[in-house]
This record gives C-alpha cells, sequence and structure tokens, in this order.
C-alpha cells in the first residue's frame, strides 16, 4: 500500500515538470456562468480556422497568444452554448459570460441546491456531464463517482442496475439522491435501488456528491452525504443526437434524442430514448433496459417558465444475489463469474431466487420557475412517481430443490442441478407434476414492491443585499405496496398458502395470486425548511433549518381480519439544523467550517415490528451530529481542497433475526472521521491531471445489548450482546485514492487513464453473529487493490455533422480482486462470503450529432 | 510523449506488481489444506448417525479370535479393548462431541449351580431312601420322651440319638461308604417331614456332610409337581399327559406363562431355577433345571449370551470407549476448573444465546438438567476419569445474565 500511494506521488511530481509556450499577441478573459456568475475552468476558447487556443484555468481565466490577423476567438464549454467574439488586436475581454444551453437549467439547480463549488462552505464534488458520457462506458451508473474521495461503488452481484455506492462508509439509506431536486430515497427504508434509475446515465446533467450533511435544505436522512443529480432540461438549441454502442459479453446501447430548440412561441420539447442489453459479464446476468425521457418547456413570459418532464428506465435482469466462498469461485468452472441462482428453464437461461429482478418508475415533475424580480426566484415543483416491479424468490414446502444457502453460499441438500451445474427448473418441473393433490412443491414468487408517490416542493429565494433567504414546503404521500405473487407454478397445477387468514387455505392459487405476505406501508410528510444565507466579499456562511412530520400508517391485509387491518398513524417530528461558515483569505487561500445536528425518524420496519402490526414502544430516533472543517487551494492550474469530518451516528436501530427469534438492537453508535484530498492540476491545455485520496476511521463505538423476542408469541426470551466495540464499519473501502490523467494526444484526441486504489476495506458483518462467546476480532479485512482505467475519445466531422468516437476500458490489467464481503465466524478469508470484481471489461461507440 | 511513457512505465510497474489475491489464495489453501486432508480421510467413512448394533460380519473385524469365532465380547475379549477397533475397521465415524450407543453381543457365560445342582439331583435318584414307617419309631421305644410315644422325633428326643443304632439295625448288610436319604417326621409345634442323608464308615452310621449344592442366594429352587403339569393341561400334546415336557411340548414354551400364574406377585428381579422333567426318548425321562428371572413383569429365560450397550465418542479421528461414568455434585475440592465455552453450549442446543435458560418452565430449570448437559460438554473436552472433581462455571439467564460455578466429581455409573 505505502509503495503504491510513494508511486502516485511520484508520477504527479514527474507530470508538474513542463509547460510550453509560444508568443504572439495576448488576449485575456474570464469565463463564467451566465446564470450563476461562478468561473468556468476548462472552458476552451480557439481561433477558428487555426490551431491555436487554450483553455480557462481554475478561476476561469485565460490568456491567449492568437496570431496576427485573427479576427474572433470562440469560446465553448459542455452545457453552454457557443459565444463567438470579435477580436481587435491584442485586448482584456474582461467577463465572458456562457449561457447555459438548457432551459431552465439554474432554476432547477438551485431548487435541488446544487453546489457552486467556491462558495457554500461543505465538501462537495461535481461531476460534469462530459465525463458521465466519456467515462461511464458499460459501468453501473454510480460508478462514475468512483474517483471522488470517500466514495465506494461496488457492482455488488454484477446485475445490471445492482450496483451499490457508500458515502463516507454510509450506504444507500443515509446518503439523500435528489433527482432534480426531489428526494428519491425510499420512504420507509431509506434506500435507493439504482436499477430503478438505470436510464439516468443516458440523462443526466451533471451528478453532484455532497459529502457530509450537504447543502439540501430539506430534511433529508443524509448522514453519509447527498447525491444530487440533475437531469438534461430542455436544449435550447434544436438538433439531437444518435448513439450507438458495443461492448463484451453482448453489450450493446442505442440512444436517439431530438429537441426543438427554443423556438420563437416560447416552446421547447426534447425526447430521448435508448435501449441497452448484454449477456452479462457474470453467467446468468443477461438484461434488457429501456429509457425514456421527454421535456417541454415553455417560456411564457420573461419571469414565468414551466417546464415538464417525465422519466422512466424499464428494465428486467437476471441477477446473483448469492456470495460465495473465496473456495467455493475457486473450485467452480466459472470462477468468479459463478452465478448459483440461475439455472435453465425449456432451454432458456431463467433466473431462480434472488436470480431475476423487473422495475419501471416513471417520474413526472412538473415545474414552474417564477422570475418575481431580480432578487426573488420562485420554483414549484409537483411531481408523482408510480414503481411497480419485485425480484424472483422460490417458495414451497419443497424449495430446497432451487435454493442456495445465502449463509454459506452452499446449495441445498435437496437441490436439483444439470449436468452443467445449473438450477433444473424442468426437473422440478417434472417432480411438480406428480403432486397432482399437493399442488406445486417449488415455485417461483415475484416479491413485489409497488408504490405511488405525489409530492409538492416549493421554494421561494429572496436576496436582499448580501443575504440571501430562502423558505419552502415539502409534503410527500408515499404508499408502498408490498405482496409476494406466484409468476410460475413451475410444472404444477396449483399452489396452496395459508398465509392469509381471510382466505381459505385450500384455495388453489395461480399465476398472478398473492401469497405469504401483503401488506401497505403508508407515509405521509410535511416539511418547512428555511435557510439564510450570507455571501460578502471574503466571508460567505449559512444557517439553515428544517422541521418535519413523518407519519407511518401499515396496512396488513393477510395477518388481520378486515376491521383490523389498519394501524393508527405514527407521527415522528425529525428536525435538523446546520450552519457552515467560509472565509477567503485571498483569491487562492480559503477555509471553511459547517456543522449539523439532524434527529432522524426511524424507519418503518423498526416501527412496525415482526413485519405485523406490533408498534415498537421503545424505538428512537436517530441522531446525527457532524462536522467539517476545510481547506482550499485556487490557482489558475492548481486546485486542491482538503476536508477533515466527523460524523457520529447515536441510537442506530437495527431489527436483526436470529432463528427465530427477532433481535430489536436499538443503541447502536457508529463514529465515522477521516481526511478527504481532491487536487486538480493543469499543466498545459492539453494536460489535466486529478488526484484524489480519502482516509477514514469508520467504527463502532460500543458493545449493545439488546433483548431478543420470539417471533410468534413475542415473549421475551432473553438477551443479546453484541459485541461490537471497535469493529470496523464494512462494505466501503475506508482508504480510497486515484490519479486521472487526460491528454489531447493528438488535436480532437484524447486519451485518459485512472487509477484507483481501495484499502482498509472490512468485510460487513452481522451484529448478531457477534456474542459473548463468538469469536472476537476485528471483521475481515480485504486485500488491497490497485485498478486501471483507460479511455479515448476522438472528435471528427461527417457530413458537417459532430461526430465522436469513444472507447472505455476498465480494470485493463484484469485484476483479481474482492469487492465486496461478508465476515465469517473467524473473520479471516477461508470464512467470508466475497464477490469478485469484475475483471477487464471494455465498450466503444460512435456519437453523431445533428 | 516521453512524458506519457514515463507514465505508463509507471503504471504497469505499480499495477503488474501487485497481485491482491496472492496472499488471500495463499491463506484460503492453508485453510484448506486442512479441510481437503479432512474431506480425504472422511471421504470414505459413514457416519454412524444414530448409534449402532453390531452384525455377525463386523464381529471378524476384530483382531481377536475368540472374538471372530464366536461373534460376541465377553471377560476374555472386554468390550473396553475391542470394541473400537471393529468400528474404526468398519470406516465409522462420529460426531465431535457426541456420545453413541452401540449394541452388541456379550458373552457373560452359563449356570455353574445349575449343573451342580442337577448332579446333585442325580445323585439323589441314584441313592437308597428310607422313610421311617411308624413301626420303626416305635421300635425306639414308646414311653414319655421316646419316639414311638408320638411316631416323630422332636427336640427332647432327637434324630442323631437313635438313628445310628436304628440303622445299624435295620441295615445289617451295609457295606462301608454306603448312603442313604432318611426321611423322619419331627415335631417342633407341628409335624414335618426331612430328609438327612447318612452314612455307614463300616462300624457307625453318621449324619454325611452331604449338602445340596449352593443356589445364590436370590434364586429360590422350585421342582414342577404333578399338578402343575396339569394346570398346562391334560390333553394329548401337552405336559399334563404325561407329567413331563418333550421335544414336541418343550419347557421354553411353557414356562414362562406357568411361573407368571403360579407367582403372580413375584416382584421384578426375582429368579426362579426351575426343575422339571424332560422325556428325551426311548423310555428315558430326565431332569432338568432352568433359571428365570422376572424382568418387566415377563420370566425371562438366562441366556448365556446377551444384548448389551456400550457408550462410544469419535475423538481424533479414532473411537475410543467411554467408560460407564457419571458426574455428580460434589463438596471435593476440584482438580480441574473449566468455564463454558461458545461451542460448549452450541454442543448442547444452547448455542443461541450461549448460556443456561433457568427461569421457571424453561429448558435447564432444574440442576439435574444442568449436570446432564455439562457432563455431555466435559466428556467431549477431557478424558474423563474417576475421580476427577470438576469445578465448572456456566453463564445463565433468569431474566438478567449471570454465571455460576458448580463442582461435580466422576464416579462410576453402575
Amino acid at each position: 500500500m505505502k509503495n503504491a500511494m510513494r508511486s502516485i506521488l511520484t508520477m504527479a511530481a514527474v507530470l508538474m515538470l513542463s509547460v510550453a509556450a509560444i508568443a504572439q499577441t495576448t488576449v485575456k478573459g474570464v469565463v463564467v456562468d451566465g446564470g450563476s456568475g461562478e468561473s468556468l475552468p476548462g472552458a476552451s476558447i480557439v481561433v477558428p480556422g487555426t490551431t491555436s487556443g487554450t483553455v480557462s484555468g481554475f478561476d476561469g481565466s485565460f490568456a491567449l497568444q492568437v496570431p496576427q490577423g485573427a479576427s474572433k476567438v470562440v469560446v465553448s464549454f459542455v452545457g453552454f452554448l457557443d459565444k463567438e467574439i470579435a477580436l481587435s488586436g491584442a485586448q482584456d475581454l474582461g467577463e465572458i459570460k456562457l449561457e447555459s444551453d438548457a432551459v431552465g437549467l439554474n432554476e432547477v439547480s438551485v431548487m435541488a441546491s446544487v453546489v457552486t463549488d467556491r462558495q457554500t462552505p461543505v465538501a462537495v464534488s461535481t461531476i460534469s456531464a462530459d465525463i458521465i458520457e466519456n467515462k461511464l462506458g458499460s459501468q453501473e451508473y454510480p460508478e462514475i463517482l468512483k474517483t471522488t474521495p470517500s466514495i465506494y461503488t461496488s457492482k455488488e452481484g454484477g446485475g445490471f442496475g445492482d450496483a451499490s455506492v457508500y458515502v463516507r462508509g454510509f450506504d444507500s439509506n443515509n446518503v439523500g439522491v435528489l433527482i432534480n431536486g426531489i428526494p428519491v430515497n425510499d420512504m420507509e427504508n431509506g434506500k435507493v435501488y439504482w436499477s430503478n434509475w438505470a436510464g439516468l446515465s443516458d440523462v443526466s446533467r451533471t451528478m453532484q456528491v455532497q459529502r457530509g450533511l450537504g447543502a439540501s435544505k430539506l430534511g433529508l436522512s443524509s448522514v453519509g452525504g447527498t447525491i444530487n443529480i440533475l437531469t438534461k432540461s430542455t436544449d435550447a438549441k434544436k438538433g439531437g443526437v444518435v448513439k450507438t454502442g458495443i461492448g463484451n459479453d453482448g453489450y450493446r446501447k442505442q440512444l436517439f434524442s431530438i429537441s426543438t430548440g427554443m423556438m420563437d412561441n416560447g416552446w421547447a420539447v426534447t425526447l430521448l430514448g435508448s435501449h441497452t442489453y448484454a449477456d452479462g459479464y457474470i453467467r446468468g446476468t443477461d438484461y434488457d433496459a429501456w429509457s425514456y425521457y421527454a421535456n417541454v418547456s415553455k417560456k411564457i413570459n420573461d419571469k414565468h417558465t414551466m417546464s415538464f418532464m417525465i422519466t422512466g428506465a424499464p428494465q428486467w435482469h437476471n441477477q446473483r444475489g448469492t456470495k460465495h466462498t473465496i473456495e467455493q469461485y475457486r473450485n467452480h468452472k466459472h470462477e468468479e463469474k459463478y452465478n448459483s441462482d440461475y439455472g435453465i428453464r425449456e432451454g432458456k437461461v431463467y433466473g431462480g431466487g434472488y436470480g431475476y429482478n423487473y422495475y419501471h418508475k416513471p417520474q413526472a415533475q412538473l415545474n414552474h420557475y417564477w422570475n418575481i424580480n431580480e432578487e426573488t426566484l420562485m420554483t414549484t415543483s409537483v411531481y408523482a412517481s408510480v414503481g411497480s416491479g419485485g425480484g424472483r424468490r422460490v417458495s414451497g414446502e419443497q424449495s430446497g430443490w432451487l435454493r442456495v444457502d445465502s449463509k454459506t453460499g452452499e446449495d441445498d441438500p435437496n437441490i436439483l442441478r444439470t449436468a452443467d451445474g445449473l438450477l433444473d427448473f424442468d426437473e422440478v418441473s417434472a417432480r411438480n407434476a406428480t403432486y397432482t393433490a399437493e399442488g406445486s412443491q417449488a415455485i417461483i414468487g415475484n416479491s413485489v414492491n409497488n408504490h405511488s408517490w405525489i409530492g409538492l416542493l416549493s421554494s421561494l429565494t429572496m436576496t436582499k443585499q448580501a443575504i440571501t433567504y430562502t423558505g419552502g414546503l415539502d409534503l410527500r404521500y408515499y404508499k408502498g405496496e408490498h405482496y409476494r405473487e406466484v409468476e410460475d407454478l413451475l410444472g404444477g397445477k396449483f399452489f396452496l398458502d395459508d398465509s392469509n387468514i381471510n382466505r381459505d387455505a385450500d384455495t388453489w392459487l395461480k399465476k398472478g395470486d398473492k401469497y405469504s405476505y401483503h401488506n401497505d406501508g403508508k407515509v405521509l410528510y410535511t416539511g418547512l425548511f428555511g435557510q439564510a444565507e450570507y455571501a460578502g466579499d471574503n466571508v460567505t456562511g449559512f444557517v439553515s433549518a428544517a422541521l418535519s412530520r413523518k407519519s407511518y400508517k401499515r396496512v396488513d391485509y393477510f395477518q388481520y381480519a378486515p376491521a383490523e387491518q389498519e394501524t393508527d398513524w405514527e407521527h415522528f417530528f425529525p428536525w435538523n439544523v446546520k450552519a457552515g461558515v467560509s472565509y477567503k483569505f485571498n483569491s487562492i487561500h480559503s477555509v471553511f467550517g459547517n456543522a449539523g445536528y439532524v434527529q432522524r425518524t426511524p424507519y418503518f420496519t423498526n416501527v412496525f415490528l415482526n413485519y405485523k402490526n406490533d408498534v415498537n414502544d421503545d424505538v428512537k430516533y436517530e441522531k446525527i451530529i457532524t462536522s467539517e472543517l476545510g481547506y482550499k487551494y485556487t490557482a489558475s492550474n492548481f486546485d486542491a481542497k482538503v476536508t477533515l469530518y466527523r460524523t457520529q451516528w447515536k441510537d442506530r436501530g437495527l431489527v436483526q433475526t436470529i432463528g427465530r427469534s427477532k433481535v430489536n438492537i436499538s443503541g447502536l453508535n457508529q463514529l465515522h472521521q477521516g481526511i478527504e484530498f481532491e487536487a486538480s492540476y493543469k499543466p498545459s491545455k492539453k494536460l489535466t491531471i486529478d488526484a484524489m485520496f480519502s482516509l477514514g476511521d469508520w467504527i463502532y463505538e460500543d458493545d449493545v445489548n439488546a433483548a431478543v423476542f420470539n417471533e410468534e408469541t413475542n415473549e421475551l426470551e432473553g438477551e443479546f450482546n453484541a459485541i461490537i466495540k471497535d469493529v470496523h464499519v464494512g462494505n466501503s473501502a475506508q482508504m480510497t485514492g486515484s490519479v486521472s490523467v487526460r491528454y489531447e494526444v493528438l488535436p480532437k484526441l484524447t486519451i485518459s487513464g485512472d487509477y484507483l486504489y481501495y484499502g482498509k476495506h472490512y468485510a460487513n458483518f452481522d451484529a448478531t453473529k457477534r456474542g459473548l462467546n463468538s469469536v472476537p476480532g476485528d471483521a475481515w479485512e480485504m486485500p488491497d487493490v490497485g485498478l486501471v482505467d483507460l479511455g479515448f475519445n476522438y472528435r471528427f466531422e461527417i457530413a458537417g455533422l459532430k461526430a465522436s468516437i469513444y472507447g472505455n476500458m476498465n480494470n485493463v490489467f484484469d485484476t483479481e480482486y474482492i469487492s465486496k464481503a461478508q465476515d465469517g465466524t473467524t473473520h479471516v478469508s477461508s470464512d467470508a462470503l466475497v464477490y469478485y470484481g469484475f475483471g477487464r471489461n471494455w465498450s466503444t461507440g460512435l456519437k453523431v450529432k445533428f | 510523449m516521453k512524458k506519457l511513457l514515463y507514465i505508463a512505465s509507471l503504471f504497469s510497474l505499480v499495477f503488474t506488481a501487485c497481485d491482491p489475491m496472492e496472499d488471500v489464495y495463499e491463506e484460503v489453501d492453508k485453510a484448506n489444506a486442512d479441510k481437503l486432508e479432512e474431506e480425504r480421510f472422511f471421504s470414505d467413512k459413514t457416519l454412524i448417525e444414530n448409534g449402532y448394533e453390531l452384525t455377525d460380519a463386523d464381529y471378524a473385524l476384530s483382531s481377536d479370535e475368540g472374538v471372530q469365532n464366536y461373534k460376541n465380547f465377553s471377560k476374555y475379549a472386554p468390550v473396553a479393548d475391542f470394541l473400537p477397533e471393529i468400528l474404526d475397521n468398519m470406516k465409522l465415524y462420529g460426531e465431535a462431541g457426541v456420545e453413541y450407543t452401540v449394541k452388541y453381543k456379550f458373552y457373560r457365560g452359563s449356570l455353574s449351580y445349575i449343573y451342580d445342582y442337577l448332579d446333585y439331583l442325580e445323585e439323589l435318584a441314584e441313592m437308597d431312601s428310607y422313610t421311617l414307617t411308624t413301626a420303626d419309631y416305635d421300635s425306639m421305644g414308646t414311653g414319655d420322651d421316646e419316639p414311638g410315644k408320638y411316631n416323630n422325633f422332636s427336640s427332647s428326643t432327637p434324630a442323631e440319638d437313635y438313628l445310628p443304632n436304628f440303622l445299624l439295625g435295620k441295615f445289617p448288610d451295609a457295606e462301608t461308604g454306603d448312603e442313604l436319604a432318611v426321611t423322619y417326621k419331627y415335631y417342633d409345634g407341628g409335624v414335618s417331614e426331612i430328609t438327612e442323608f447318612w452314612a455307614f464308615d463300616g462300624s457307625v452310621w453318621s449324619e454325611s456332610d452331604k449338602q445340596a449344592p449352593e443356589v445364590p442366594s436370590d434364586v429360590t429352587v422350585y421342582e414342577l409337581t404333578s399338578s402343575d403339569y396339569d394346570s398346562m393341561g391334560e390333553e394329548s400334546g401337552q405336559p399334563g399327559r404325561y407329567n413331563n415336557f418333550s421335544d414336541s411340548t418343550p419347557a421354553e414354551n411353557y414356562l414362562s406363562t406357568f411361573l407368571g400364574q403360579k407367582f403372580p406377585y413375584a416382584l421384578d428381579g426375582a429368579k426362579y431355577a426351575t426343575i422339571y422333567k424332560h422325556y428325551a426318548g426311548g423310555g428315558v425321562t430326565e431332569t432338568r433345571m432352568k433359571e428365570y428371572t422376572l424382568t418387566d413383569g415377563e420370566w425371562v429365560e438366562y441366556q448365556s449370551t446377551i444384548d448389551a450397550t456400550s457408550l462410544v465418542a469419535y475423538k481424533n479421528r479414532a473411537w475410543v470407549f467411554v467408560p460407564p461414568i457419571k458426574m455428580i455434585e460434589s463438596d471435593k475440592t476440584a482438580t480441574i476448573t473449566y468455564t463454558l465455552t461458545d461451542a460448549d453450549y452450541e454442543l448442547v442446543g444452547n448455542g443461541r444465546y450461549s448460556n443456561f435458560d433457568i427461569r421457571e418452565g424453561k429448558d435447564e430449570e432444574s440442576i439435574e438438567v444442568r449436570i446432564e448437559k455439562i457432563t455431555k460438554i466435559l466428556k467431549a473436552n477431557f478424558e474423563v476419569a474417576v475421580g476427577d472433581v470438576f469445578a465448572v462455571t456456566y453463564d445463565y439467564y433468569d431474566g438478567s445474565n449471570g454465571s455460576a460455578t458448580i463442582t461435580l466429581e466422576a464416579v462410576e455409573d453402575l
């Protein structure tokens, strides 16, 4: 590890050596965002028809030697309309304001609390549309964040959309995700399922990670951070894009988009559609995913703009849901691509339990931007999303025919596999057919989670002298519907299930019939938020607070008679306050600090225990105390940030099952602290080097004592002690580092390389397996790993149309490594259950703009 | 371009040099080497599951010829020495910490007293006997305090005072070594018949020292009477017909039932040595004898080879005999102190909480159950020998967590 880091530093030093320059007439200027006034680093300034050109520095400034007689320069930057400026010899062009190429982007940025890097005192990393387009390739959407500090992304089992992202060691439950300012974390359990949003990569414009409490004014449950995604809005310019791509393991992608541009009548329409499919790198993980996006904007007059957007990404994917021991992979012919969860049904690949997922969750929003006057902006968004889908499970008396034990990675002793080692659905069908009186003994069911969600988000922003006041309202109603339905009787005539007390247990269940459980979770949310932000010459600061009422209701159609199915509303009043300040010593050095306190509502499953209408009277608010301290260095060709953070998460609740007992663990205390470093260096206009390093110390602070209840009788059975003090938090590498180099080797040909390093990566553990007499010790630490990605982009013109060819290769050296692990009883490599990271993957494609 | 080469070479130096999985694979290999060796060892072995009963073929795997030939164990080939090797040779294995019961044949020998007794009966049968008549008593005098007065002997007219002379007179031709069973009446508040053995040494008759062979004190000797045979049926083909058993009416078909009816109030464990007649054919009737024990309400004939069980355990890949040892609470000073581990609780089904639930109505409420479980744990962990005293500390749950120490002594389990 030490060696690797030393190498990174050496390399950075080598790269800082030389910059070349030629002398002619000089044109100077500063490129800024016309909407926000923020300087724009990396904008290109060229003299048309010549090779002379440059890019703006981190402060937006540039100085270009132009040949004698040059009459104009063109300033351009991804996401902005090109600007042509006439020249008259050497001159200072002053501020060059570029206008956004999207309608309403500034307004939506305000609504989403997208941070302008140099003002708001929070730790933030922004991924531009350019990076998303050039570097993502065939990777999972969240993986674009992997070169930002304190982020760990993993493909998990490797199914399409199954990736996870951790921020400062916190999982998606604790990372607020906003799409165009609208919170999308599940209202019951806080989770974000990226497969619901698989199409987002095609429509994203920027993705911003605000680590820590972030800048969002909403009452978000973001302990680790906030991921703020802005989709494309309506293109201001007429035109379109056609894109086609291919990659390994049958990867194919087609994309088409078209825009009317802002028409004279004030209307603008953008439409996009894409189709992605592949066989999957991991065995049995083929998929088929579509995405669509439509945006209609109408600029009513200078003050009012309306924008309607709808996006969705219907998909199905076969997935892998079971981890195995290292030895199990090594002994299997498919090695690290081994997937125990799929089989063959009538000659086709067929995902079994935890081996198939389908979902479609369209989200629509109607935004109204009202520029009341120069100082006052009101944005209102009414939105709705309707999700439907689920994942396969195996059920029935003989579910062992198709079951793999997720605790050991071993096949059930009764499992039926073909000679090739695949789940033998045909044999199961043959056997099911013989149970004419009892019905199918093993079936495929869908564990369905549908939801409908409507919300209103309105905020008013007013600037009075140096202070900007923001106040707003956040209303949401959510209903999640959870049940299991018969999907495939696997050769039998019917299925029997006695879980529904309101239905005769002898009822013959057919495809589509619900069984096992059926309940609704309803959430009602009313939030108020306010913020005051001061922006002086050298000092900026903010104070914000949010207060909400979150109410839960559970409806259970199976376990209760009709009159008793619904619980009362359980009300909670979470709140948060945060404040931050930054001070600019001069144009180069600045410091910032922030702190916050969050009192968070416990999750739905912690409020209603045992998957029943049992209200947990002991449920506690979870509390988060966090603070950050940062330093920024900004020069024209070098930019660096260092952040120290400390997040204390108290009274975290966890409900776990041990055997037939339920353990209601509350009072888990976690401490996440660390240091983050980010730097960008631009020694020449052709070369950019970005580096990142983060080191965390994320541990459980105390041992925990919990009461154990019998799952059926709810009788107190005993006490459980989890000895977890000083055990490291798992699932996310606590040390990450990266160096990214982009170099324009030839005019219009850019190549890029990324080196990523992961260390201090601990296996996730189950607190219930760490009792008084268990083997003590820290969780298993996975081996450190270094990975290399390469990419290229070549721009050219065909028939007067702008086109580009791009390509990406991830894990170039095909390095074998563990990307995720579940700790075993003795906390060593041989008893951990793991997923391997992907080996070498590539994709390439052609994009034509018209 | 040069810089690029620099970068490329640096990259390749850093990245190709390290294979993150190398050390892990070594670790896993090491962990698996033991496991593989174990798998290989157990690959041709069968789990004994719920104990085992040796079949005739199994005895052939013994190194002891007697065991091979007779297909049983005995005091000459003790179970403790010769049972484990058979199980090993059978390629059976057991789970750690579990004691298995193995059933086998044990030769305990035949009952020698029965042969002695039958010899004795034969001798009796061959011996002359004489029963005193009224005239005989009268010949000894009919006055007061003389036997002829009441025609019996008594404490004031003991047989030994009269019989020597009487017998000399009665059997004048007696030769040296002659024996005679003499039956006379004896008054002792009531009159009973007594048979004594008298012997002639050439000049004098004296009571011989011949006695009925010793019969174990818990055995009652009973000789079947004619009416006993009759009670078993008097038809042709039934014992009462000729008042004997035969090959076609074997004693073992009747005696168990007969004893049940004859001694309906006998206590379990009672032993009767039954003497009976057996018609062997050709006019020969033999006297035979069988011992029966009332076992669980049924009269069971004594067998020289019996079914027996012993405990065995599988330790260090070999079977060991588990001596019949039990643990009892003791106030002796402990020789070994021990605290139960997670694995121990797991062994006795308490792995979930790793303690004993001693609340009312729960599994380990009674101390007996706790001792039973701790005994199992100690036997799994130690070579427990008679005389060992353990101080064992265990965790319990009685509403809250606590721990206690119990002192247990290993004693022979008879």
